[in-house]
């Protein structure tokens, strides 16, 4: 090679290492607590409007609610931190709530934050002029909220109901700013610039979307007192893998959330002591797979239009019960958890995951036993009748399915998530060796939803998040008038006795919690035999945080409480 | 009359012969193009391997593809009866891929074979007839390639959620348009040619003279585009893949599994190195025998 | 030259057009629509969602709703009495939920009077939501773009000027491999490399922790540019070390070339300056696919190196059905690649004097 090839060589050579030295920007991130959040980052900080959980860490940072929750018990009580309310008293039939706000809380432009900026906030969302999803989480148990002076608060309920707090929960917006210009104006405002309104006890410091959010200690009087730290800042992440890399790596502090498939790897990278972690369960959500108990070709709602109940039209395979018992003995559950979560969840044999107070433990489980499914399904006229037991059953007097029907099924799950997919493909592998075929299919999120709407489906894999606080109540999913229009009752599971069990779980007089759980338990025992869904287990929750970061304390579900006492050393 | 005839058949003579010549030319260049040789005999085993997935799981590897056992989940390659290990949830890691190499090929295989369809279809009529087909055809042509492909390709398949087969239609419908150009420049050529010209003046239909005289003279433009599109249309299969949007699981492709595989990857790396390893070799095999191939037809290459 | 240009842009008007009515009804003919990606929340019934997509304007046929883009809706939807809620409207129902009242006046201009819409998620314009990542992109296509010339003509030119050497057959294969490895795996590998392993380059992102809004100017970061660029121009490294080898070998056998060996210039001189020159001219041709090759490209490389640019943006308003984010996204990439043409037959003109604009 001649010189001048040579040359052209060297200065490409050079270029590149020139790139390499150069002075790397010298960011100060002493004192900073950065956390992360994959996918697409939040964008919108006003407390009615956001929608995204990403956002609501950033405002639970910003704005204080009407009420907060004691981190140890995670139940809703007076004077805890982020909460308002340091006091309250309830009416003698259990409807009306007056509460006493603490005071010296204030907006950044110095207005103190009152009881009628909580009223201002509520008759925004419910206005009908925003668009929030707050309306649907207050609108039916709450009917008012009315501020009688500027530090008491009066909440008027539909009805008398245990757990009629956890629907009143706010964040407020400022009266004063957006009262002159009309609740519409609210839906423009989406309290990211750093010029906007806040409580504190910190501020908005920059929003860079899909890149971070930085928030600062706020620089006016908080009557808890400013942070410790120096500030909190949460960066995104397009992809997963990286996400969890830089936490190893030390560029993030803090994994608010680690993944099932992750919670090992933290668990040995901790063993040099640069990391700390926190397991807990249950954990936030729980996975199921639901059956569809009525004819997909001709899905009803649960009432007709004048309120009477329409009679539903079994599912061919579905609506048998002991089909479903059946295939809930064909499953191997524990090679679930151990195929799509790494042995980090626990087993649920009903809706309520063990370790949460309703629970009780005197709910068998569906025992694992292939042959004892197989000879349930032939008791219920599915049978092998050409003995090869690779091709699916077909109905020779099934209740609700024509002879020769074969027994197969469409099982879909939401597309993107390893850990539902491999929940199906296990699913398919062991129904399959009992004669019961399943197309496994992922498809689309928006897809799936339509179609459980439309109840056109014969079965999926999803599944729930438990709310924070907690609720035992979960007649959204199971009650009669939630088959779908008003509610999420997709299987169509239709139980008047439990209808009336729910609503007296959550009246008992005096809430008292023994009472309660002895309700509790009846339905759990019921939906254990009813199965609607197969429940298969809740994912074990873990937070991790790296050793630079002192003061960290949480409790399952509470894991920012303290942000403000905690530190973060070089 | 006989004159005619003979036009016609002096026509089809030198294109014979113009065919012969070149096509012999090109096969004495790859018998010395070692690199090239290799890689097409690379190909064939692993075409090979992935259509024969069925038999070879069941009789020379004795798994079962879809046989799921959480005991024997991600074993190192070289365990005992998995040559390339298990994957997550303890099927067969060499099973999986082959069949996974299946589908793969066969989207990239076919949508590269409807797009050249296509291509060669349209370009031959711009090419040929010239005028207002060659501006519509221009113009819609430009249109679809002034829109980053795979922001369209994004778009269709979210509004698609793609199964294997609607994944060969979108990625054939929206990938001719390269080989529309390439063909209509060559039939521009072409149809100056004595041969074409000979046969018009004979009277031989546009499309007799398209299929029987042009067409033939496009065979390494052919080979050559149909070499790199399969394997461009791997990589953007799994490109899609990685973004959520390609064929869904539990139907394996190279692409998904690569993706997947990244969720799990510190229990398993194998899972992640192989799949992206095959889509690597195969991408790479098709690339330098599209090149050699090039090459080898070149009229005017120096020898 | 500037006659020429406007005729170019003048040209590229239907096929903007077309662009977008393409897109558009793509975008309409998706299953579940925005408010499903929006609401998904247990608490939102179907019917809340109808009346939700009402008021956004999405339950509208195509048509309707790709006028409403691209002309406004303040001509639709007019209010002639004003009390704030619409009573003459064409085109679309003045209550479109269904609520029983009229839906306040259409305030959207459209885009031919430069109006690009309001995000369904971000809520605010998209001309906002675009104007905070379109540097971010432009930064990273432009350094990739550069990079893969700087790297990938000489790399080319040596490899054709060394035809058959140890040189070109390693710039062969190097150019090869590069193109063949998806391009996600390359960077989640390079990121494990660089960023883990050998501890010397940020893991991703644009810049490090700013507490204050302004991103860091550029030669503070250049350490988080370098992976993403090198990810992004590879592919182009590699085109352009081939074709810039294969038209050089073209020129080479050309009689010119013969020719002035002939009168005795030296051998080098004669490689670079006639041939190299010539051999530019697909370079140039090369210009507008590049560009749309580095944008499409971009979509992967800013998701997996976590860069806040329009390929990410792009990507999660698509999956999120977000219309007007999206159409924004294809124009802008439109856009930039009819630029990238114009300028590909500009400088084709300017290096091959033998080619005059008319």
């Amino acid at each position: 090679m001649n010189r001048f090839g040579k040359v052209l060589l060297v200065t490409m050579a050079v270029a590149v290492l020139a790139l390499l030295v150069l002075p790397v920007g010298a960011q100060d991130e002493g004192g900073i607590i950065v956390d992360s959040s994959f996918g697409s980052g939040p964008i919108n900080f006003n407390p009615v409007t956001s929608t995204a959980a990403s956002e609501q860490d950033v405002m639970n940072r910003l704005y204080p609610n009407l009420l907060g929750v004691n981190p140890e018990t995670g139940v809703i009580e007076p004077n805890m931190p982020g909460g308002l309310a340091e006091s309250w008293d309830i009416s003698d039939d259990g409807t009306v709530y007056t509460f006493h706000l603490r005071s010296g809380f204030t907006w950044t432009d110095g207005e103190p934050v009152t009881a009628y900026d909580f009223e201002y906030t509520w008759d925004a969302v419910t206005s009908g002029e925003i668009e929030t999803n707050l309306v649907f989480l207050v609108n039916d148990p709450v009917v008012e909220m009315t501020a009688i002076d500027d530090y008491t608060l009066e909440v008027t309920f539909t009805s008398a109901d245990c757990e009629a707090l956890n629907s009143a929960g706010l964040q407020p917006i400022p009266k004063h700013l957006f009262e002159p210009m009309g609740f519409a104006s609210i839906n423009e405002e989406n309290f990211t610039d750093p010029d906007d309104i806040e409580i504190g006890p910190y501020q908005l410091a920059s929003q860079i979307p899909d890149q971070q959010t930085a928030l600062i200690p706020a620089t006016w009087d908080n009557p808890d007192g400013l942070p410790d730290n120096d500030g909190w800042v949460m960066r995104i992440y397009g992809d997963q893998t990286v996400e969890f890399q830089s936490f190893l790596a030390g560029e993030i502090g803090v994994l608010e959330s680690v993944a099932p498939n992750l919670q090992a790897d933290v668990i040995s990278a901790a063993e040099d002591g640069s990391l700390q972690y926190y397991q807990y369960s249950p954990g936030d959500a729980w996975d199921y797979m639901a059956f569809n108990l009525a004819n997909p070709d001709n899905p009803q709602a649960a009432y007709d239009e004048d309120g009477n109940l329409i009679e539903q039209d079994p599912h061919p395979i579905f609506g048998d019960l002991r089909v479903r018992q059946a295939i809930n003995m064909a499953v191997n559950v524990d090679n679930i958890i151990e195929g799509a979560v790494f042995g980090n969840g626990a087993r649920m044999q009903s809706i309520y995951a063990p370790g949460s107070w309703p629970y009780v433990e005197d709910v068998p489980f569906y025992e694992y036993d292939p042959e004892a499914a197989a000879a349930m399904l032939e008791e219920a006229g599915w049978v092998d009748d050409d003995n090869d037991p690779s091709t699916p059953r077909v109905a020779q007097g099934a209740m609700y399915a024509e002879d020769g029907t074969p027994m197969t099924f469409t099982l879909f799950t939401n597309q993107g998530n390893t850990r539902r997919t491999a929940i199906g493909t296990i699913i398919q592998d062991e129904l399959a060796q009992v004669g019961v075929g399943v197309d496994f299919q992922t498809i689309d999120f928006n897809v799936l939803l339509d179609i459980m709407d439309q109840q056109t489906y014969d079965a999926f894999i999803l599944g729930w998040r438990n709310s924070y606080p907690f609720r035992a109540d979960q007649r959204q999913l199971w009650a009669t008038d939630s088959d779908v229009i008003a509610g999420d009752n997709f299987t169509s599971y239709v139980n008047p006795e439990l209808d009336d069990l729910w609503v007296q779980a959550s009246t008992v007089p005096g809430c008292d919690i023994e009472a309660r759980r002895e309700i509790y338990s009846q339905i759990q025992q019921i939906m254990h035999e009813d199965t609607p869904y197969m429940f298969l287990y809740s994912i074990n929750g873990m937070y991790a945080w790296n050793s630079k970061i002192q003061g960290v304390n949480p409790y399952p579900g509470a894991f920012y409480w303290n942000i403000e006492k905690w530190t973060v050393t070089e | 009359m006989a004159t005619q005839t003979q036009v016609v058949s002096l026509a089809q003579a030198e294109n014979r012969k113009v065919g012969r010549s070149l096509t012999e030319l090109a096969l004495l260049r790859l018998r010395r193009d070692r690199l090239t040789l290799a890689a097409i005999a690379l190909i064939v085993i692993l075409v090979a391997l992935a259509a024969l997935a069925p038999p070879i799981s069941q009789y020379v590897l004795h798994v079962d593809p879809n046989r799921t056992n959480v005991t024997q989940a991600y074993l190192v390659p070289g365990s005992p009866g998995h040559v390339l290990g298990t994957d997550d949830l303890g099927r067969d890691h060499l099973a999986r891929l082959l069949y996974a190499g299946g589908v793969s090929l066969q989207i990239a295989f076919f949508a590269a074979l409807l797009s050249l369809v296509l291509g060669i279809g349209v370009g031959m009529m711009m090419g040929y007839f010239g005028g207002v087909i060659d501006d519509g055809f221009t113009w819609f042509i430009s249109t679809l390639n002034s829109i980053p492909s795979l922001f369209l390709l994004l778009i269709v398949s979210a509004v698609l959620n793609p199964s294997a087969q609607t994944l060969i239609l979108v990625l054939g419908l929206l990938g001719w348009t390269g080989t529309a150009r390439l063909v209509r420049g060559q039939t521009l050529a072409l149809r100056e040619r004595e041969f074409v010209i000979g046969a018009q003046a004979v009277g031989a239909s546009s499309f007799r003279i398209m299929l029987a005289h042009i067409l033939p003279n496009l065979f390494s433009i052919i080979i050559v585009t149909l070499m790199l599109d399969i394997g461009s249309l791997i990589l953007v299969e799994a490109g899609l893949s990685y973004l959520g949007l390609g064929v869904k699981p539990p139907t394996p492709t190279w692409g998904n599994m690569l993706t997947d595989a990244q969720t799990y990857f510190s229990k398993g790396w194998h899972l992640v190195i192989m799949p992206g390893l095959l889509i690597f070799i195969t991408v790479l095999c098709l690339f330098i025998i599209g090149d050699g191939l090039r090459d080898a037809f070149d009229p005017t290459a120096v020898d | 030259m500037i006659k020429y240009t406007i005729r170019r842009l003048i040209q590229a008007i239907p096929t903007f057009f077309g662009i977008t009515m393409l897109s558009y009804l793509l975008m309409t003919a998706a299953p579940g629509g925005p408010t499903a990606a929006l609401a998904f929340d247990p608490r939102i019934s179907p019917q809340e969602r109808h009346a939700m997509e009402a008021r956004l304007g999405v339950s509208d046929p195509w048509p309707v709703q790709y006028l409403r883009w691209l002309a406004g809706d303040d001509w639709m939807r007019r209010d002639t009495d004003g009390d704030g809620k619409a009573d003459t409207c064409i085109l679309i129902p003045c209550d479109a939920d269904g609520d029983g009242q009229n839906e306040p006046a259409g305030t959207r201009r459209g885009l031919l009077r430069l109006d690009f819409g309001t995000s369904f998620f971000e809520r605010r314009p998209v001309t906002e939501v675009i104007g905070d990542r379109v540097n971010a992109t432009f930064e990273l296509g432009l350094s990739a773009l550069v990079v893969s010339l700087i790297v990938g003509i000489p790399l080319g030119i040596l490899a054709g000027v060394y035809r058959g050497s140890l040189f070109d057959n390693a710039a062969r294969l190097v150019s090869v491999v590069f193109s063949a490895v998806p391009i996600f795996w390359l960077g989640l590998i390079l990121i494990l490399i660089f960023g883990r392993w050998l501890d010397i380059l940020p893991l991703g992102g644009r810049h490090g922790i700013v507490l204050t809004g302004e991103v860091p100017p550029l030669y503070t970061r250049l350490n988080y540019l370098i992976l993403p660029t090198f990810v992004l121009a590879a592919n182009y490294i590699a085109v352009y070390t081939r074709y810039m080898r294969a038209s050089l070998l073209d020129v080479i056998t050309q009689d010119y070339v013969r020719t002035a060996q002939a009168k005795g210039l030296s051998g080098r001189r004669v490689w670079f300056i006639h041939t190299a020159r010539n051999a530019l001219i697909p370079i140039a041709t090369f210009l507008g696919p590049a560009i749309t090759g580095i944008l499409g490209g971009a979509v992967l490389t800013e998701t997996i190196f976590s860069w806040p640019g329009l390929g990410r943006t792009g990507v999660s308003a698509v999956i999120q059905q977000d219309y007007p984010v999206v159409m924004a996204v294809v124009i802008i990439g439109a856009a930039a690649t009819i630029f990238g043409y114009i300028v590909s037959d500009i400088m084709y003109a300017l290096i091959d004097p033998r080619i005059r604009f008319d």
